[in-house]
């Protein structure tokens, strides 16, 4: 049998393109194939931690079937609201005195984030965890994968509290034990499950039975409609069925969940509007920055664009009750703007190359349009 | 162990490293850059969206597969 040797190469040493090569290897396993593999270490962890913070909440066996009354809210003139949808719904069954139009003001109605610190982005930062934070809940993630969003996704969830499940059965067990014990988690879906709509969409889930589950997905509506029903309130809606074949067919492949647990009392409401009025102040600057960002290319997964034309309507009805027009009518016109801009602008190209440019150009019309209404409304803020 | 096993061990490594090895300097961009932008597509644009049992992921690792493989196998026949 021949001796083994390296014959000579006309091209690099093997000995220089081992050692690179490993460290490549290991670069890839390390930073991605873990989500895939697995981490047991932080699969016990996370279980170990779980088991000990929601000791006594959950029974160890879910029920049969659990069907719990939480309706949604359709939200007129706009789409993108699901959050706020599924948010608003189970707070108004666990808090009965807690209303859509209270939801949206006790969260972070005025936030405008620029990336400041690692729980920021830029952009719009109203956050429906905050609500329930200030309800005096604590919230939850879990997800089939130990590697989770950074925190200016979950900008309110502490670290501590993204869970790793290993299995999508794992999590659904889990699920039906959270609704037996009246904790009404969120679901996210990968696209409509009634219906062809792509893009995703966060949907409470309030019950199940041996055949499937029942999720609040917002049915079809003209409230939609861009520039119509601005000054109409949310509706109700009822859960839909799906089964679990559906289910599991929609949900995204990290299999997210959310959900709350009633841990303390409620924050003040008079503290939550301090930080708001802070929140307003900054504003204006902050929206500069997001402007500068978005104009330099900046990556848009560090953008959130979450609900606007409704906040706004909600702060319209909140300073009109008040009794303070000046500022009720900033906000309607406001939101007037966002609907005649998204009016005008174009349907969304089916070309995926540039959807994103053209994502991003919507957005730097909406911010710059809004800069001025938004100078207003922090001087006029009380 | 000759050249040829040399090359496609390192191949398997990294597509493209094998070829670096036989001054296919050529060869070893287009291996290389090929497998770069095919991890790139699942762990930077695709990160936490990924499901093992998902058809693009079927396809992106398919195509991973394939190029891991073809590279290993086209730096062994180089070897000669």
């Amino acid at each position: 049998m021949p001796t083994a040797k390296l014959g000579k190469s006309p091209g690099l040493p093997a000995k220089f393109l081992i050692l690179p090569a490993l460290i490549i290897l290991f670069s890839i396993y390390w930073f991605g194939l873990r989500q895939f593999l697995g981490s047991a270490t932080e699969y016990k962890k996370d279980q170990a931690y779980l088991t000990a913070v929601m000791a006594g909440k959950l029974p160890d066996n879910p029920a049969p079937s659990v069907k719990l009354p939480v309706r949604g809210y359709l939200i007129p003139a706009a789409s993108g609201m699901c959050m706020v949808d599924a948010g608003a719904g189970i707070a108004n069954y666990l808090e009965p005195d807690i209303d859509f139009d209270d939801f949206v003001l006790l969260g972070t109605p005025t936030l405008i984030s620029a990336a400041r610190n690692q729980s920021e982005r830029y952009g719009p930062g109203g956050s429906f965890t905050r609500t329930f934070i200030n309800l005096g809940y604590t919230p939850f993630r879990g997800a089939t994968t130990p590697i989770h969003p950074p925190q200016n996704v979950n900008m309110d969830i502490a670290p501590t509290n993204l869970i790793y499940f290993k299995t999508k059965e794992e999590e659904l067990l889990y699920l039906k034990r959270l609704l037996t014990a009246n904790i009404v988690p969120i679901v996210t879906f990968t696209r409509d499950p009634f219906k062809p709509i792509e893009g995703g969409l966060f949907s409470s889930l309030v019950g199940y039975d041996n055949t499937g589950v029942w999720v609040n997905v917002s049915p079809p509506s003209d409230l939609y409609a861009p520039g119509k029903h601005l000054l109409e309130l949310p509706q109700r809606y009822d859960p839909r069925h799906l089964t679990y074949d559906q289910f599991f067919k929609y949900w995204t492949p990290d299999h997210q969940l959310l959900w709350f647990v009633k841990t303390g009392p409620r924050t003040p409401e008079a503290e939550i509007y301090a930080v708001n009025k802070r929140y307003i102040q900054e504003a204006p600057a902050n929206l500069r920055a997001t402007i500068d960002f978005l104009k330099s290319s900046g990556d848009l997964r560090e953008f959130s664009a979450p609900p606007d034309v409704p906040v706004f309507m909600v702060l319209y009805r909140y300073f009109k009750n008040q009794g303070n027009l000046a500022l009720a009518n900033e906000y309607l016109k406001l939101a007037q703007t966002y609907e005649s801009l998204r009016q005008s602008q174009a349907p969304p190209t089916p070309n995926i190359l540039l959807a994103a440019e053209e994502d991003r150009q919507q957005y730097i019309q909406m911010l710059e349009a809004a800069y001025q209404p938004y100078l207003a409304i922090a001087a006029l803020w009380p | 162990m000759t050249r040829r096993f040399v090359a496609l061990l390192l191949s398997l490594l990294f597509p493209g490293f094998g070829h670096l090895y036989l001054g296919k300097y050529t060869d070893a961009l287009v291996f290389i850059a090929g497998a770069a932008a095919l991890w790139y597509t699942i762990f930077i644009k695709g990160r936490y969206l990924f499901d093992i049992l998902q058809p693009r992921f079927l396809l992106v690792a398919a195509a991973l597969a394939f190029i891991y493989l073809y590279s290993a196998l086209h730096a062994y026949r180089q070897a000669r």
